[in-house]
């Protein structure tokens, strides 16, 4: 009985391990899809109202969930305490501390938004925008069909992994 | 809001980099109300501006690196929503301070777009002092009607600050019967508004109409606030000229602003001639620096003292 038990709690354990796994690629692509859908409404905020910045980050952080409203509200928040530094340098530092997930790929898509904006007028800003919400969209994509593939994959292996422990401490 | 001199300088202060705040904020509260000006000029220290010109400010020296910093903050960082202003040569920041630019100029033709170096800043701070124009309202008034107005003078020498505090007092009804006062604000620099509230007392029936050009802002007016007055702060361009001729044709009385020092400047320019010559202003103040101070001069159309 105890050894039936042990065996169920290591199959368990190695199941939740592939599951975790799968969860972290499919955080990835809903990131990348929020991130994608922020950047658009962005682009489209900044042709037709040309709002300050810092109004449209507020209204981000406010709308947003998860992971992306924290960027947006680090960025802010980095943007207010530190007005000097400006729009860059806050952007940067919100990416690192709340994206770090993110991959270097995608991490470049975001450091050249955060080298426009603010800097230049709406029409060449909405334009970057359009370009990286197009980028995102591929590695989203992409990322998507990863987390699908690998996700069958490490749920299959943990499994397998979880069985060949048992086996072997039986 | 009523704030002191000292402390609109120090909200002014607020767009630029924290060591040259900290200095200017260091400044005894008797001074700093009395600087109206802070320039800054690359590779010099900053200088305060007063009543008796440019004072240097020792080691302040400004940098290439501190004026784009200045804009960079003046905008919040959007310099998109500046751009517009950056073409005609400043930008208006929060509580209605003016920020001067000088620098290289990016040119389309022979229109100016953007400035690819910045190489001076003049940050200007709004200055409201009330009752300022109680001496020269009763002037203004004949058989009970107000006469239209321009107020004339040189930079720099408080044409706004006069034109705000007349507002006020026509708005509020203060030393005159209360009128219904449409302002054209397109610098955003006689209210100052933000949130739809002004920063500056523009008095309690007074309608603005900002960030759009002034013959723009008085049409809205005209057509949707039916205003009694209408008041415009620097008379720069033929489309305003027309705009105010139609608010005339309507009855509207007009408060407006131009450059100048004297009557016979009006005439030397064509664009103001034509004002003049549609007897548009029965009321001109002109405002003259003095050693004792500021003076303001009341005529009517024709020169004669009022």
């Amino acid at each position: 009985m105890l050894k039936l038990l042990g065996g169920l709690l290591i199959m368990a354990g190695a199941l939740w391990c592939g599951v975790s796994a799968v969860e972290r690629l499919r955080r990835r692509v809903r990131v990348l899809e929020d991130l994608r859908a922020s950047l658009v409404w962005l682009s489209e905020e900044l042709t037709f109202r040309r709002s300050p910045l810092p109004k449209l980050l507020e209204q981000l952080a406010r709308e947003r969930s998860g992971p992306v409203e924290l960027f947006y509200r680090e960025a802010l928040a980095g943007l207010s305490q530190d007005p000097e530094g400006g729009l860059q340098q806050s952007w940067r530092r919100a990416m690192v501390l709340q994206l770090d997930f993110l991959r270097e790929e995608e991490r470049q898509v975001l450091v050249e938004v955060g080298k426009t904006l603010g800097r230049y007028d709406a029409g060449a800003q909405a334009q970057v925008l359009a370009q990286a919400a197009r980028r995102l969209e591929t590695i989203r994509a992409q990322a998507g069909e990863e987390a699908r593939g690998l996700g069958r994959v490490y749920t299959a292996l943990s499994l397998a992994a979880g069985a060949a422990l048992v086996l072997m401490l039986l | 809001m009523e704030l002191s001199q000292a402390a609109r300088l120090d909200q002014a202060a607020e767009v630029l980099p924290a060591a040259l705040r900290r200095r200017v904020l260091a400044l005894p509260a008797a001074e700093r109300a009395r600087i109206e000006e802070l320039r800054l000029r690359g590779g010099r220290p900053m200088f305060l501006l007063g009543p008796e010109g440019e004072t240097p400010l020792p080691g302040t020296e400004i940098t290439a690196q501190t004026l784009e910093t200045v804009l960079e903050m003046a905008s919040r960082s959007s310099v998109h929503t500046v751009l517009d202003q950056v073409r005609n040569g400043f930008v208006t920041i929060p509580g209605g301070h003016r920020l001067g630019l000088c620098g290289t100029a990016v040119m389309d033709g022979k229109t100016l777009v953007n400035l690819r170096g910045i190489s001076s800043l003049c940050l200007r701070v709004a200055r409201q002092f009330p009752g300022l124009a109680s001496e020269v309202l009763p002037k203004l008034w004949q058989d009970g009607r107000l006469e239209s107005t321009l107020i004339l003078s040189p930079p720099g020498a408080g044409k706004t600050t006069l034109l705000r505090d007349l507002i006020r007092c026509l708005a509020s009804g203060l030393g005159c019967p209360p009128l219904r006062v449409g302002l054209a604000d397109e610098r955003g620099e006689v209210a100052a508004m933000a949130g739809g509230v002004p920063m500056l007392d523009v008095g309690q029936r007074c309608d603005v109409m900002d960030g759009c050009p002034k013959a723009v802002g008085m049409a809205a007016l005209l057509r949707g606030m039916d205003p009694q007055v209408l008041a415009v702060d620097e008379i720069t361009a033929p489309e305003d000229v027309q705009a105010m001729l139609q608010a005339a044709g309507c009855g509207v009385r007009l408060l407006a602003t131009a450059h100048g020092e004297t009557l016979a400047d009006l005439d030397r320019r064509p664009l103001y001639r034509s004002l003049m010559a549609d007897g548009l202003f029965d009321r001109l103040v002109l405002i003259q620096q003095t050693d004792a101070g500021r003076r303001y001069t009341v005529t009517d159309g024709e020169g004669r003292p009022c």
